[in-house]
């Protein structure tokens, strides 16, 4: 049974609750703040004068690649279904002959393959962020050696983006986006975007089982197997 | 030709309404530093404070539908759910969990709740703000800091101030009274 707080009561505990200090039990509130609506006033009030607490901050900026990181998240959110297509089966074809023609090590230049494979999973690189979500860079390879990537893979939030630095604008043909497994088999997992910045950026599923790599190719159009040789390479870590 | 920020906050919600995209860009450009700075001061970390505030743009896109301007602002809503997950992983590092109230899921009385607050939290300035601050104690503008910059508990606070447990209650709710009472003898009215 839940216990029977007054207003005065509830008042301590929303004052509390809007500056995250509240260790007590809530379940009393609630069930009075359900039956009171003066109370439920009061609750919108402590919580507004709350967040004005931040405006005496004095203002810092974050890093403008994360407006790209956000937007690609949201994407991913909003069209994760129509941006993972199922994997379609694959024969020995051109694509696999091309592919396996350049495989990281052999065609990559090796400096690219050097910073290609310069994996900086944050976890455990730093305290303070948590493992839900595992950074990974990637470099172009020989066809587009000016070109890096950010591989973010958000676990708890299910949705991963590909963010790509330095790639050129294209009037024609789309970025496309593959996920390697471990079969050597590229499947289709997204396209990349243009943002304002000139950076591109790509949702994907955040579901990484089994993917080796991402790699990116500019295809003339949209394929469901890719026709031209990667642009970039990102490995997965699992 | 300027837009009145709760214009702009209308617009918003307007997009958001119909989970238009678009309505996250508004957004971000419009609250990401304040979201950062809200972050940054909880965690003291760069890339955490990045990590919450894409959960917490994500969460907002995810609940668009929820969001109900009865209950607050835009700016509130954002920082309600920056601070909430800013403390979670404060308290995550250090072993404690957050008790969270279920306040989104109480039915709002849109006859009652003014949004002042809104127009307050656009139009005030930072030394305004900082300047109704000036007017608690110095162990009430203390408490605060140590709850919400802090993500200390009263228990906590209690320990730390080695103050009684009520004390710090008690501090706790007349600080937000009092910066409230002076922000709205700075012009804002409320509709009671």
């Amino acid at each position: 049974m839940t216990t029977k707080i007054t207003c005065d009561e509830a008042e301590e505990m929303l004052a509390a609750h809007a500056l995250g200090c509240d260790d007590t039990d809530v379940a009393p509130l609630h069930k009075h703040l359900g039956d009171c609506a003066g109370c439920r006033v009061a609750a919108a009030e402590y919580q507004n004068t709350a967040a004005m607490l931040p405006l005496a901050l004095d203002s810092m900026t974050p890093d403008p690649k994360l407006r790209s990181r956000v937007m690609a998240a949201i994407h991913a959110d909003a069209t994760s279904a129509a941006s993972s297509p199922a994997p379609t089966p694959v024969t020995e074809s051109h694509w696999r002959r091309m592919w396996n023609a350049l495989p990281v090590g052999r065609a990559f230049t090796v400096a690219t393959v050097a910073a290609s494979l310069a994996v900086v999973a944050i976890i455990g690189g730093n305290a303070a962020r948590g493992p839900e979500v595992q950074h990974t860079v990637g470099q172009g390879t020989a066809a587009q050696p000016q070109a890096h990537a950010d591989l973010f893979v958000d676990a708890r939030n299910k949705v991963a983006t590909l963010q790509v630095n330095n790639l050129p604008k294209t009037s024609s043909g789309v970025y496309e986006v593959w996920a390697v497994g471990q079969d050597g088999h590229p499947r289709a997992a997204g396209y990349l975007g243009p943002n304002p910045d000139g950076t591109y950026s790509a949702a994907m599923n955040a579901d990484m089982t089994g993917v080796t790599d991402i790699r990116v190719t500019l295809e003339p159009k949209a394929s469901t197997q890719p026709t031209t040789t990667p642009l970039l390479d990102v490995p997965v870590t699992n | 030709m300027s837009v009145e920020p709760a214009s702009v906050d209308d617009r918003i919600a307007d997009l958001l309404s119909r989970r238009d995209p678009a309505a996250m860009e508004l957004l971000y450009d419009r609250y990401s530093r304040f979201a950062y700075t809200l972050a940054y001061r909880v965690l003291n970390d760069a890339g955490t404070s990045e990590d919450v505030v894409q959960e917490a743009f994500l969460a907002i896109w995810r609940r668009a539908d929820s969001f109900d301007r009865t209950r607050g602002g835009l700016r509130t809503w954002m920082a309600s759910i920056v601070h909430h997950r800013a403390l979670d992983r404060l308290r995550g590092r250090s072993g404690r969990n957050r008790t969270d109230l279920p306040l989104d899921s109480l039915p709002a009385d849109r006859s009652t709740i003014s949004d002042s607050w809104v127009q307050v939290a656009e139009n005030l300035e930072r030394e305004e703000i900082r300047s109704a601050l000036d007017t608690l104690s110095a162990e009430q503008r203390e408490t605060i800091e140590l709850a919400y910059f802090g993500g200390l508990s009263q228990t906590e606070i209690s320990n730390k101030l080695s103050i009684p447990l009520g004390t710090v209650k008690g501090r706790t709710r007349l600080a937000l009274r009092r910066l409230r009472t002076t922000l709205t003898g700075r012009g804002i009215e409320w509709a009671l």
